[in-house]
């Protein structure tokens, strides 16, 4: 209600500043200097008014309603050198101005675009930005945004975690942030902050078993890339120094496609194409022979209890299949991906438009997977006077996503292959199928086929709107007000048709879950920029920013059922409910800033600013964020920055303040009451302090471009799940969340843009980024975390023990017994990688065919193979090189963590896209203004020495935002599928 | 492009003004919950009831776990990692990663105290009815309650730890003041059932007294607080107080707790690592141990062979059945007088008692009762296995029988 009325009070308190007048209009064409061929998209616009014009295909623009007199008209666009004209307008002729931009090396004109009401130009920063274009996303046909960003952003990791379609990507800006605080950074959409948490991250509930595990963001996954205008990366606190207390994992922020006034335009795509395993685990041991086999079996038998040895008849069995690879010939498959986007815009000088709609189904590479996304969008601006420019945008999607029983279950079938030590994999699973337990005698008491009926299954609808409002009272002062809402439910199901275990699940269960998120943002800001004398200039940026984040959770359990059928489902017809839990959770902050931008002769700028945030996380506490930036811009060729800021982490809510909660299970026929959370209420937010210098370099008369930063992120205050004597803590919990120590994230990132050839029928331009990164903990004020000793740090205890937080360490460095030190544990290695890197050349012939290519790589890094470990468990004996060592060995070998650990480097071919624009000449036959036939590929090969499991680049991760730090872990996850897309674009 | 610097300063004060001001106000709730209580909330009458619900269960399963760890693990196993240290809870910083068990006591009964210290400290303001009889009834109720579950807390902690945090004050008790402090709170205890007895039949209490000791009475605290004072060795102190406890005939209405797998207990920290991992239960222990456990004689058919929930499906020994599990059986009572008592006769009645109610036959009663070999300390193991009692005298052994058929040999 209280944001309802904000919004209503604003829009309404504008609407009378509408005024009409007589007007006049401004007109003109706008070349480049060097060629004289007319430029596309140039923003031509009034100063000091909303009024303002996109060129067309033939550069001209028109802007109308103009007030008559002296008005001064610039042009930008990206690449160019930003012009002024200064006209007089009269009321009954159009006025012509036209413009010559040259093209300029360093892209400093270029307008930041930012989720909070500021106005800012690149020259005037102190911080690098990432900026991924709205051409980076048309021309890579990706079934998701976040597929696009990968490898284009120095100093921005992006990695997968299981590869399935829909579990999304997680990003990592410039090194791990937090370690029990959310690790994503902040998405905001058309000035709206969206929800990008993992599931049941933000309350710990999580009825449905497995969802939120191994899922990356959620805030791409109801945007369609092709309604993207531009995305902007905030790498860290230094240049997201004004979001505050959650802008530690740095920002991402995203413009949508508006419309152009004139002509309607009509564009339609249609992308297709196929996805595959990229490779399989490479150790395990194939191409058995009869007496290899014979050997295998007399190795394993006598471990095993007598009823469950393998008999002569399976052995012969087993040797039907010597070279069967079960742990990717049958799961795996080739699958297919589509999508279909049709989009329309157009509009007047009053009022532009633009709709898209989109729909994308994707199969999983794994059996049973699949992901169905569907968007919808409508972007109007409105400008009812030339004081006044108003925006609406609406976003509204629905995602479904099909995964398998979560990994680690025993229903899930890669687990099964994989986990199980019952079954060896030369056995055909249709054939011998015995229950993946440690009863291996068991019957199953399933069939295989109905093990890939167990479902996750997953309802995704979200409902995106973001309205901004500008007000230009005068030419230097300007009110920006945005009110954004991201309404979104998911229902998550956990379907298991059948009984697999008599004493747990008699008759199948379903766990059904639904969260409901609310995430709104109401902000208010003042940008006010005037000159003293010809050398001075001022920009005062000043606002408020109030968020909230609401989040309903309810679940069930229902059990002791038949076996459902399809109308059990649709109706809940269930006999038992066995649990049942309902959680609401609501936090909210606001935060005040301000920012003074001072310009010396358009040379220098020094800037400061400051973000105050007050909110439910920290029980009314204030906490003060300050940022400072210099920005010297020596010659059109060369440009030194530095930048520091500082910006927080918040923790989830539930962790200040001691909870209680119902226990549902009761006690003597009553109703319970139970501690939930200890509290604590000197709890601070993670805090980050970033420093950042940098220098932007034209050498060769703009041919070549460097970019180079150093950062270096300290940060203090870690958010930790910590062990407490519970005797002391005044509520018996064993585990609180403490401010506990400190790490830091220190690193260059260095980008060179060379255009090697430029020539009329063929261009070539190269970007290469090289990013490094040295993490350490610093400081703990807990003693070393093992993974026993923190039992709220997520699932590590599943990875045998070997991610470790400990001081002088990376964060989540491996430790672990080896094989010459088998009572003290030694450092094996980080699994963050010490360097990432990236290549795209960029080709164009003849002007219309266009290919890209992107290889990036990482290096310095470890994974921990869970697969090769469990290869070579002395139960299994599969693994190609240590199956027929002693049982003694193989034994020993489990707590050798050395073996296991190795080298994650790796170089990839990431992406290739061929595209062509069909000439003009032949559009016209067509009666279309544009035809491109784009075909790409991603993930096309891979170059590495590490053997482990799958992908090298499939990390399994902790379970939900508090056990992220957990990385490279190779645990039965498929990694990032090699796909082949074939897409055609159509403009009307 | 310029613009008057007042226009610009009195922008600035006004968004400053404005800012404070919304800063200031920003009063926001940190949480609401459908299920999930605020202090406030919990500290209401309402609530109240399903707090001591709660302070119970969370007790009774620490006690239990206590039980659990000194009944079952035998010497060697208490020194191993994982248990080590078991004995003794850190009286500062952060809990030894080794020692989850531990971690699981504390946790448990701490949260119990805490509890408890909430309703007991919103009792007396509280009105739980306006029928003055029905609203004494209730606070006399939950304080006896309460102050019974705090006491057995304090004296099991006493038993079994070296030292011993007191709740609220932090202060580190010994094992003799924390016993001090164990019998005040039950002598208290003792007070408000007293003075919930005293109160005429009707009307009944305001709430639902399920999962609520509604048999406290002298015999109960006579019970428990003498075998408090036996344990610490003072026969003087216990031989009175035992003699005024529970006999057989007071069977029907002895203070009891339920252990139920299905409900109560089940998920509770206190049975992970019998259950996995390393400390799976030793074939000796099978054996020897289980076969043998009073708690399991209450069971179903499928209960009274703890052997084949173990072997079938890897299950807990603890939990596969219901059960009522009397803070202190008058079988324990017995067994106590029995040694304290330096009449021939009347040892002789107690353990025949004892004996016989465990289903012993008359023949071997007999025997045994004339055995000089079966001490009261061997035939006591036989009551208190699952407790981790003490035999008499606070000794460190633990209890486990010597042969598996130790009673019918």
């Amino acid at each position: 209600m209280f944001r309802t009325r904000i919004v209503a009070g604003l829009v309404g308190s504008l609407l009378p500043l509408v005024a009409y007048a007589q007007t006049g209009v401004v007109t003109g064409t706008v070349r480049d200097a060097g060629t004289n061929q007319p430029i596309v998209g140039v923003a031509v616009a009034v100063t000091g008014t909303s009024l303002g014009a996109l060129t067309n295909d033939r550069g001209l623009y028109r802007i109308e309603r103009v007030r008559p007199g002296l008005v001064t008209v610039t042009a930008q666009s990206l690449g160019y050198k930003k012009l002024t004209s200064t006209v007089t307008v009269a009321a009954a002729a159009p006025v012509t101005t036209d413009f010559a931009m040259s093209r300029v090396a360093l892209l400093l004109d270029a307008t930041i675009i930012t989720g909070l009401p500021t106005q800012s130009t690149a020259r005037e920063q102190g911080a690098a930005r990432g900026v991924v274009s709205a051409e980076t996303f048309a021309q890579r046909p990706t079934s998701t945004i976040d597929q696009t960003v990968q490898g284009r952003v120095p100093g921005v990791e992006v990695f997968s975690t299981d590869g399935s379609p829909g579990g999304g990507l997680r990003f990592r800006m410039r090194g791990p942030n937090s370690i029990n605080g959310s690790p994503e950074p902040l998405v905001i959409v058309d000035g709206v902050i969206v929800h990008n948490g993992n599931r049941n991250g933000q309350t710990g509930q999580t009825q449905v078993p497995g969802f939120g595990v191994n899922d990356g963001s959620q805030a791409f996954q109801g945007l369609n890339p092709e309604d993207i205008a531009s995305m902007e990366v905030l790498k860290g606190a230094a240049a997201a120094a004004l979001y505050g207390s959650r802008a530690s994992n740095g920002a991402i922020v995203i413009k949508t496609k508006t419309g152009r006034s004139g002509q309607n335009i009509f564009t339609g795509s249609i992308a297709t194409g196929t996805q595959e395993l990229t490779r399989g685990p490479e150790n395990i041991k194939l191409g058995w022979t009869a007496a290899e086999i014979q050997q295998w079996a007399d190795l394993v038998n006598p471990g095993r209890f007598v009823t469950a040895r393998y008999t002569p008849a399976q052995i012969t069995q087993f040797g039907q299949n010597p070279s069967r690879n079960w742990l990717v010939d049958d799961p795996f498959r080739s699958a297919r991906f589509t999508r279909y986007s049709l989009s329309a815009s157009g509009g007047n000088q009053g009022l532009t438009y633009s709709v898209s709609g989109s729909d994308a189904t994707t199969q999983g590479i794994m059996r049973g997977t699949d992901f169905r996304a569907q968007t919808f969008k409508v972007g109007l601006d409105i400008v009812p006077n030339d004081k006044l420019l108003l925006n609406v945008t609406t976003n509204i999607s629905r995602t479904q996503r099909n995964q398998l029983s979560a990994s680690g279950s025993p229903l899930n079938p890669l687990d099964w292959y994989g986990g199980s030590i019952a079954m060896p994999f030369m056995v055909d699973p249709r054939v011998d199928f015995r229950a993946p337990t440690v009863f291996p005698t068991q019957a199953f008491g399933v069939s295989y086929d109905a093990l890939w009926r167990v479902r996750r299954r997953s309802d995704n609808q979200r409902f995106l709107v973001g309205s901004t409002a500008t007000y230009n009272v005068t030419s230097a002062l300007n009110i920006v007000a945005t009110a954004g809402v991201d309404l979104s439910t998911e229902e998550g199901r956990n379907i298991f048709p059948f009984a697999w275990n008599t004493f747990i699940n008699p008759n199948g269960r379903l766990d059904v879950d639904k969260v409901g998120i609310f995430q709104g943002n109401v902000n208010l800001g003042v940008n006010h920029a005037m000159t003293r004398g010809t050398d001075w200039t001022f920009k005062t940026t000043a606002g408020s920013q109030l968020e909230e984040r609401r989040r309903q959770y309810n679940s069930i359990r229902l059990q002791d059922l038949s076996i459902p059928t399809a109308a059990d489902d649709r109706a809940n017809n269930y006999t038992t409910r066995a649990d049942q839990r309902d959680v609401f959770a609501d936090q909210r902050t606001l935060g005040l800033y301000a920012n003074e931008t001072v310009g010396y002769k358009d040379q220098l700028f020094l800037g400061v600013g400051v973000r105050a945030d007050r909110g439910s996380a920290f029980k009314q506490q204030t906490f003060v964020y300050p940022r400072g930036s210099v920005s010297y811009v020596v010659n059109k060729d060369l440009r030194l920055r530095a930048a520091l800021g500082t910006a927080g982490t918040q923790p989830v809510p539930y962790q200040v303040t001691p909870l209680w909660a119902a226990d549902p299970r009761g006690y003597g026929g009553g109703a319970v009451v139970r501690s939930l959370t200890a509290g604590n209420a000197d709890l601070r937010p993670e805090r980050q302090v970033e420093t950042e210098v940098g220098i932007d370099w034209s050498l060769r008369g703009g041919r070549v471009v460097v970019e180079a930063s150093y950062y270096n992120k300290s940060i203090t205050d870690l958010l930790l799940t910590s062990p407490v004597n519970p005797a002391t803590t005044g509520n018996g919990l064993a585990l609180n969340l403490l401010n506990v120590g400190s790490m830091y994230n220190r690193g260059l990132e260095l980008g060179i843009t060379t255009r090697n050839i430029e020539h009329k029928n063929f261009e070539w331009t190269t970007v290469s980024s090289l990013t490094t990164l040295d993490n350490q903990v610093t400081n703990l004020l807990v003693d070393n975390i093992t993974d026993n000793s923190v039992a709220g740090l997520g699932a590590s205890s599943s990875f045998a023990g070997v991610p470790r937080v400990r001081k002088g360490y990376p964060l989540g460095g491996f430790w672990g017994f080896t094989t010459t030190s088998p009572t003290v544990e030694q450092y094996l290695g980080s699994p963050l990688p010490k360097i990432e890197a990236s290549l795209i050349n960029d080709f164009v012939l003849l002007k219309d065919l266009k290919l890209s290519v992107l290889v990036n790589g990482k290096f310095g890094h470890k994974r921990f193979s869970w697969v090769d470990r469990s290869l070579s468990n002395a139960n299994w004996r599969l693994h190609k090189d240590r199956w027929n060592l002693p049982a003694a060995e193989l034994n020993a070998g489990n707590t050798q963590m050395d073996l296991w650990t190795s080298s994650a480097d790796f170089v990839r071919l990431r992406n290739v896209v061929l595209s062509y624009d069909v000439p003009t000449r032949f559009t016209e036959k067509l009666r279309t203004r544009s035809l491109q036939l784009q075909l790409s590929g991603n993930n096309l090969g891979i170059w590495t020495r590490n053997k482990g499991g799958y992908d090298p680049e499939n990390e399994t991760s902790g379970f939900n935002e508090s056990g992220n730090w957990v990385r490279g872990i190779d645990f039965w996850q498929s990694g990032p599928p090699r796909t082949f897309t074939f897409a055609l674009n159509i403009g009307m | 492009m310029t613009t008057p610097p007042n226009v610009l300063r009195a922008h600035l004060i006004s968004a400053t003004v404005f800012g404070a001001a919304l800063l200031s106000a920003c009063t926001v709730e940190v949480l609401q919950s459908k299920n999930d209580f605020t202090e406030t909330q919990i500290a209401a009458a309402a609530a109240l009831p399903s707090v001591a619900r709660g302070a119970t269960k969370a007790g009774v399963a620490g006690i239990y776990a206590m039980w659990t760890v000194v009944s079952m693990v035998p010497p060697a196993d208490a020194v191993a990692p994982g248990i080590g240290a078991l004995l003794e809870i850190q009286t500062q910083g952060f809990a030894n990663s080794l020692n989850a068990r531990n971690r699981a006591v504390a946790s448990r009964s701490y949260e119990a105290l805490n509890l408890a210290e909430t309703v007991l400290r919103q009792v007396d303001s509280a009105t739980f009815s306006t029928n003055v009889v029905a609203n004494a009834k209730g606070k006399a109720l939950l304080r006896g309650h309460l102050l019974f579950v705090e006491g057995m807390i304090y004296g099991n902690l006493s038993r079994y730890y070296i030292t011993i945090i007191e709740h609220g004050t932090k202060a580190v008790l010994t094992p003799s003041q924390a016993r001090a402090k164990a019998i005040a709170l039950l002598e208290q205890s003792r007070t408000a059932y007293r003075d919930f007895n005293a109160q005429p039949a009707t009307p009944a209490v305001p709430f639902s007294t399920n999962g609520l000791i509604t048999t406290g009475d002298d015999k109960l605290l006579n019970s428990v607080i003498g075998m408090f004072q036996f344990d610490a060795g003072d026969a003087a102190a216990a031989g009175p107080l035992l003699d005024g406890g529970y006999v057989a005939a007071d069977v029907a209405r002895q203070a009891t707790f339920r252990q139920d797998p299905n409900g109560d207990f089940i998920g509770h920290d206190m049975w992970t690592d019998f259950s996995s991992g390393a400390l799976r239960y030793s074939p000796d222990l099978i054996a020897n141990r289980l076969p043998g456990d009073s708690l399991r004689v209450a069971g179903t058919a499928a209960a009274t062979n703890p052997r084949n929930w173990f072997a079938n499906n890897n299950f807990e020994y603890y939990w596969p059945v219901v059960a009522n599990v009397p803070f202190v059986s008058w079988q324990e009572v017995a067994m106590m007088r029995a040694h304290l008592t330096t009449d021939p006769a009347v040892r002789l009645q107690l353990v025949s008692a004892v004996l016989t109610s465990f289903g012993v036959s008359a023949a071997d009663v007999t025997r045994i009762v004339g055995d000089p070999a079966f001490t009261n300390a061997r035939i006591s193991r036989y009551v208190y296995v699952g407790k981790g009692r003490a035999p008499i005298s606070g000794g460190t052994g633990f209890r486990r029988w010597e042969v598996p058929d130790e009673l019918t040999r």
